[in-house]
């Protein structure tokens, strides 16, 4: 299995680092806005 | 996860991070090892829907692109759907270290460092943490006009910085 056999590991970089910016963002985003998603679901679900 | 664990996860990272440091592996005799008592740990937990998906995601590594990705997608959906909310938030982090490895953006050993973390701690918050010490492992690289910086030491790092933060 491919997963098992490959033991290399890799180098921190650019990518390490747009990584973590995308989860800065989507976590600064979820918590701008999760509270307003969560209202409009709620306001949703209720006139069901 | 038990305080007494801690120790010997700690050992366990800087075996890992010398022996990437060394030979820019890290040799199965380690992580395979780790990763069965993680799994068996979790399952007993009660975690048994997210190891499934675990040695799914292993089973499967071998199929053809397009059927690997979709029957990845199914078991990661099933955890979702049949699990709880904390076996899906963990599924969904171990599913994105498994994402991250196929895209050839972390290693092998990464990968399963990162899976026996998951499901050693059961915390996918710990992703966070590692991706964070790792963008800034990524920064001071690129500050330094260094660009050979293992990734298991931002693994090991994120890892302390979590356990420091939640269980100490």
């Amino acid at each position: 299995m491919r997963f098992l056999r490959d033991t290399h590991a890799i180098e921190a970089s650019e990518v390490a680092l747009l990584m973590a910016v995308i989860v800065v963002v989507v976590y600064g985003a979820y918590k701008l806005l999760g509270e307003n998603i969560n209202t409009i679901v709620m306001d949703v679900a209720g006139k069901i | 996860m038990p305080a007494l664990a801690f120790l010997p996860l700690s050992l366990w990272l800087v075996a890992c991070v010398v022996c990437d440091l060394k030979t820019r592996q890290v040799p199965n005799a380690l992580t395979l090892s780790a990763l069965l008592l993680a799994a068996v740990w979790r399952t007993i937990a009660g975690g048994w829907l997210v190891v499934g998906m675990v040695l799914a995601l292993i089973a499967i590594s071998d199929v053809p692109r397009t059927a690997r990705t979709l029957l990845a997608g199914a078991a990661w959906m099933a955890c979702i759907l049949f699990g709880s909310l904390e076996h899906g938030n963990l599924s969904t982090a171990l599913f994105a270290a498994w994402v991250l490895w196929e895209l050839g953006v972390m290693g092998g050993a990464d990968a399963k460092m990162l899976t026996v973390l998951l499901l050693l701690i059961g915390d996918p918050l710990l992703l966070l943490a590692v991706l964070l010490a790792g963008g800034l492992q990524g920064l001071v690289g690129l500050l330094r006009k260094e660009q050979t910086v293992p990734y298991t030491v931002a693994i090991a790092a994120g890892t302390v910085w979590y356990l420091m933060a939640h269980i100490l």
